[in-house]
């Protein structure tokens, strides 16, 4: 049974368009690498070990590599077979971006280790997983063994977890601020446990400071500043990323300085409404928020409400007028 | 030919904010904002974002919140941004919504530069408002060193012993000179001279073509004392600080070489809290 559902789509979850509860769809990238003929590909240092190494170089990745190296290697086989030599192996030992040089990567090893290395080389492998078993095959031929576990996305889409009408909700009451203080975008930030940090109106866009999104991440670091200021506690185990857990419902797609701001804040969700054609920075530009090289990603979400969109939403994406600052 | 002596100085009292800002535990990047026309320094600026915990407040946004709640009908377009790293992204688009006139940055910036290095959000023509120009590359080893010893400082305070990957930063040599720039553009700026440099990443720009130069024949301290707010938000600027500043970096040659062989000191947190 466990492996139909990682197969098969869960009811709620559209893995085709890409869509949630037929009302979130998911912003993203068009992966247009998904025939297979070119990965995006990365560098990594390659060596040859002897197969009684084995043991040791698997335990030094596990403990002291994969958790520090930024680049996710975990869709490859960490070893490979070298034809024709029976008592050798092949091993990705880390990113290029982890150890930059050769000598760097014999010191890391004699410190962490007594592994003896027998050659090492530079390849190029697969940055990200397969997105279907054929490619995977067609990968692991030309570049080095990958493992097949499964569309990524499908298997992201399956797992998501939200409270849809939570949700609801939420984009109910931003609709409603957004009317009732007669402003051109509204934000509302709200932590982990659903609880809302705060609410911010913008009513000019050419003022760059005004932007809701802005706005609403001055307002949490604000609070947080009174905070600690009233508490004593240790400021050393403290992180200084307020926002890491949080979730953000916007009016609009942010321009590209609001989603950048929210990639330094580290958001972990963005939920919002009407594209600003022009000025985005998601889906209208660059996609910011989930973009390879950035150091932080979000799911990106735009609420599209396809259970009445014969009526209450058509009429008031009409209504509401695009960004276009 | 083109003499960059006075971007020369104007960069070197934006890398001693920068300085300044390691004594509050900031990141050493840091701007000035000038009146192209008089030159008068208006603002300046340094990343905030450690005491406000807002990821937001880089140097460039406290220096335009500044002038701006000096004068709120401040032209923009008038102003020259003087910063160490190229901006943001963020900040990139940011500027290009404010007008802004020029940007002039040190060093590239590798991971999220919005000039050109990650993305081309100056000049993007899909992105609405005017493109602004900007060029960097002034100083650039040298704002590359005063980030360098700010990674030091925190692998240094780090309470466990982190794992160490790339070892030894401090020593490590500066990376390709790289600008974003087409090559009329580099001339433009830069002027034809200076090809070389361009063509190879293997030079540095200098203020005067085929001299080199060492920071403190670019500024004095009198120089550095007369940068507006500096003192009252970071301190007395005097002459031992300044030695401290000037000790932190390598001379270029007249080669357009960064000079390996000097020693240079590091910055030391430590001492300078015991002193404190
Ligand atoms: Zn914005
Ligand atoms: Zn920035």
């Amino acid at each position: 049974m466990g492996r139909k559902a990682t197969k098969e789509a869960l009811e709620h979850v559209d893995l085709v368009n890409g869509t949630l509860y037929n009302s979130l769809k998911q912003i993203r990238v068009d992966c247009k690498g998904d025939n297979g003929d070119l990965p995006i590909l990365v560098s990594v240092w390659c060596c040859q070990i002897d197969t009684k190494q084995t043991q040791k170089l698997a335990s030094l990745i596990r403990d002291y590599i994969n958790p520090y190296d930024d680049v996710s290697l975990t869709h490859l086989k960490r070893f490979s077979r070298e034809e024709g030599k029976a008592m050798k192996l092949k091993s990705i030992i880390c990113s290029t971006e982890f150890l930059e040089t050769k000598e760097d990567v014999c010191e890391f090893i004699k410190e962490y280790s007594d592994i003896q290395i027998e050659t090492m080389h530079e390849l190029n492998v697969p940055r990200f997983p397969p997105p279907t078993r054929e490619i995977s095959q067609k990968w692991s031929s030309a570049y080095w063994p990958v493992s097949w576990k499964g569309n990524p996305n499908h298997q992201f889409l399956n797992s998501v977890e939200i409270d849809i009408e939570y949700v609801r909700n939420l984009i109910h009451s931003l609709k409603e601020i957004e009317k009732e203080s007669n402003s051109i975008s509204a934000s509302i930030f709200v932590n982990q446990e659903n609880k809302i940090q705060c609410t911010t109106k913008c009513y000019s866009h050419n003022d760059p400071f005004q932007h809701s999104i802005m706005q609403g991440i001055e307002q949490v670091s604000l609070e947080e500043q009174k905070k600690r200021k009233d508490l004593s506690t240790s400021k050393q185990d403290r992180s200084n990323y307020l926002c890491q857990n949080m979730t953000v419902f916007s009016s609009h797609e942010p321009c590209v300085m609001c989603c950048m701001a929210l990639v330094h804040s580290r958001i972990s969700r963005l939920i919002y409404l009407r594209s600003s054609p022009s000025s985005g920075g998601l889906e209208t530009n660059y996609q910011l928020g989930d973009r390879e090289g950035l150091n932080w990603k979000f799911e990106i979400w735009k609420w599209i409400d396809r259970k009445s969109e014969s009526n209450v939403a058509s009429s008031d994406e009409l209504l509401s007028n695009p960004i276009n600052y | 030919m083109t003499d960059l002596t006075f971007l020369f100085q104007e960069m070197a009292k934006c890398l001693f904010v920068g300085y300044r800002a390691l004594t509050v535990n900031e990141t050493p990047v840091s701007c000035l904002i000038e009146d192209i026309e008089t030159n008068e320094i208006l603002s300046i600026g340094y990343n905030y974002t450690n005491i406000s915990l807002n990821g937001t407040k880089h140097a460039e946004f406290i220096a335009v919140k500044r002038l701006r709640d000096s004068n709120l009908n401040i032209d923009f377009g008038k102003v020259r941004l003087i910063v160490s790293v190229e901006p943001c992204i963020m900040c990139a688009s940011f500027l290009r919504q404010l007008g802004i006139g020029e940007v002039v940055y040190g060093c590239s910036n590798d991971r999220f530069g919005g000039n050109g290095t990650v993305l081309p959000i100056h000049s993007d023509p899909n992105l609405p408002q005017e493109p602004y120009c900007s060029y960097g590359g002034i100083l650039r080893s040298e704002a590359i060193q005063l980030l360098r010893n700010f990674y030091i400082q925190e692998n240094e305070s780090a309470p466990q012993p982190k794992i160490k990957k790339n070892k030894d930063i401090e020593n490590k040599k500066f990376p390709t000179n790289k600008f974003n720039l087409t090559k009329d553009q580099f001339v433009e700026h830069y002027g034809k001279e200076r090809l070389p440099v361009y063509e190879s990443g293997e030079y540095e720009i200098t203020p005067i073509v085929g001299k080199g130069y060492s920071l403190n024949e670019i500024i004095s301290l009198k120089d550095l004392k007369d940068i507006p707010f500096l003192e009252e938000e970071l301190g007395e600027v005097n002459e031992e600080v300044v030695n401290e500043f000037f000790d932190l970096f390598f001379d270029v040659g007249e080669d357009g070489r960064v000079n390996y062989g000097k020693t240079i000191r590091k910055y030391n947190a430590k001492k300078r809290h015991h002193e404190e």
